[in-house]
């Protein structure tokens, strides 16, 4: 049987895929890869569907032994988590946004990020646990889908699907890199800005308070939201969050201002509705980075306009496309 | 209408009926791409899988339009559901002073409505139910609770709903039901869905 032993569970790793569809007038959340683009390239690179099921892994990675009896292709985009794959004794390093081959017998062994928060793992074949309402996501609060409907623990067994075509055919397979996320290396991450849906019930000025303050990532921060703190502690932002606003649907990335005025930008595990002010929204570009935003980061706004902001998705939809077209061809 | 990022629309409404019936309206007519449409209380977030075109933002127009000038009546269609409550919340009492009004009267005036689903959010299968006396309108608890039991049936300002799930939560808890509001096996998974109709039983 095509399976991974977990040997060591890391600090949350999860199954996710490309999230839930048309679920959340229900309340559930879309969850899935917090960037899911960079989930859909590293299953192309292993010659999976893009919406494949994968790992994401968060600051401390996990340790997974190929138990099968067969040979498995693995791809890992996102954060540099010093990944080892060791055999026979000797460690090689797992390079980052290509296929490799992950022999029987061998173990991948992440460590810490040392960099951003999270990446992605593909496993040839996808894994493979029974979808729930359309998707094999974890749900991490209602405790349902991915493995168990929880975080991965040690002597966990993942159940791998037969992969599509001839492992040979990855041997073609180029590598990805991702147009917009060489920011992350940078400091401060720079996360572009629209205006959000609730702009005009805030005071005036919020966007440009907003960038005028150098925020730092908080320790509370997870799949829900990241957390923003002034960077300069005690430091006033002016910002005023607003409560009582009707519960509206939230979109991923949107920038929520609370009555304390510590934004929090929603991520793919939100509540489907809420009730404090948006008047920002992460641009769909830069959601590859503000999922690699790690406690302690800091971080700039800055507002762009709405043409630029398609531009730059469509770019960094153009760039996975190739990567579609190199795995069709 | 707002537009919302890249690939999403807020259509706003003057009514809680307002986004029932552009719901109807928009999945009897399905735009294409379309992925997601969210109600909330006077809006309907509606997402698609791509950048939102020129023609798409028409037809929401539309919708948005055609839904203020409609009937709101709720379909006789709607289904309705019947919750047996036990009356024993944590903040029964508070809620009855709040209100100028014996326990008793309170438990009466909660169970005497036809309530109809606005929207859900919060927790997976959370109902907002629309239609609360305006005496029950009682502020959020300035601190929530670090835990609500599943199944507490409580008031947050002018909506009532049910916890399907034990969570942290800070409306005022009126009391408990055993029926279940989420399954994610089940098809539909939630109980409760935008525009059906709900009475409270006391027992």
């Amino acid at each position: 049987m095509r399976s991974l032993v977990v040997r060591r569970a890391g600090a949350c790793t999860t199954v996710e895929d490309l999230g839930r569809r048309g679920v959340a007038h229900l309340g559930v959340p879309a969850g899935g890869a917090f960037d899911p683009i960079a989930l859909a390239a590293a299953n192309l690179l292993v010659g999976n569907p893009a919406g494949a099921a994968g790992l994401e892994l968060t600051l401390g990675g996990p340790e997974l032994e190929n138990t099968g009896g067969a040979e498995l292709r693995l791809a890992l985009t996102g954060a540099d988590f010093g990944t080892t794959i060791v055999l026979d004794g000797g460690a090689t390093v797992l390079p980052r946004d290509r296929a490799v081959t992950f022999p029987r017998g061998a173990i991948l062994r992440a460590g810490y990020a040392a960099r951003g928060a999270r990446a992605w793992l593909a496993v040839g074949g996808g894994i493979a646990v029974p979808p729930v309402l359309g998707s094999r996501s974890t749900n991490l609060a209602a405790g349902f889908g991915g493995l168990a409907g929880r975080a991965l623990r040690e002597g966990d067994l993942l159940p791998l699907g037969n992969p599509a075509d001839d492992p040979s055919h990855t041997a073609t397979l180029g590598s990805w890199s991702d147009p917009d996320c060489d920011g992350i290396e940078a400091s401060p991450v720079m996360l572009r800005l629209l205006p959000g849906p609730e702009l005009a019930r805030c005071a005036p000025h919020t966007i440009a308070r907003l960038a005028d303050t150098p925020w730092t990532v908080a320790a509370d921060s997870n799949r829900t939201g990241i957390r923003l703190r002034p960077a300069h502690p005690g430091a006033s932002t002016g910002l005023e969050g607003t409560a009582g606003i009707p519960p509206a649907g939230t979109t991923l990335g949107a920038v929520q201002l609370p009555p304390d005025g510590l934004p929090i930008i929603l991520g793919p595990d939100r509540p489907t509705t809420g009730g404090y002010a948006k008047p920002a929204l992460v641009i769909a570009a830069d959601l590859g980075r503000l999922a690699r935003l790690r406690p302690g980061d800091a971080v700039r706004f800055r507002e762009i306009t709405l043409e630029e902001a398609l531009e730059l998705r469509e770019r960094r939809q153009q760039a996975l496309a190739g990567l579609d077209r190199e795995h069709a061809t | 209408m707002i537009r919302v990022g890249e690939s999403s629309c807020l259509l706003e409404f003057a009514t809680l009926g307002g986004p029932l019936v552009a719901l109807r309206d928009l999945r009897g007519r399905p735009l294409p791409d379309v992925v997601e449409l969210v109600p909330g209380a006077r809006t309907l977030l509606v997402s698609f899988a791509r950048a939102v075109s020129a023609r798409d933002q028409a037809r929401l127009f539309a919708a948005e339009r055609a839904a203020a000038q409609a009937s709101e009546a709720p379909e006789s269609a709607a289904t309705l559901h019947t919750i047996p409550v036990r009356y024993d919340g944590a903040d029964l009492a508070d809620l009855a002073r709040h209100a100028g009004v014996s326990v008793a009267q309170a438990i009466a005036l909660h169970a005497s409505v036809e309530y109809r689903v606005a929207f859900l959010g919060f927790q997976p299968g959370f109902a907002y139910l629309a239609g609360l006396a305006a005496a029950l309108t009682m502020p959020r608890r300035a601190s929530p609770r670090p835990r609500v039991p599943a199944g507490s049936v409580a008031i947050g300002a002018e909506w009532t709903g049910i916890y399907p799930a034990a969570t942290p939560g800070g409306w005022n808890l009126l009391g408990t039901t055993e029926v279940r509001l989420f399954d994610a096996t089940a098809s539909p998974p939630a109980l409760l869905l935008p525009g059906d109709r709900v009475r409270f039983v006391p027992r």
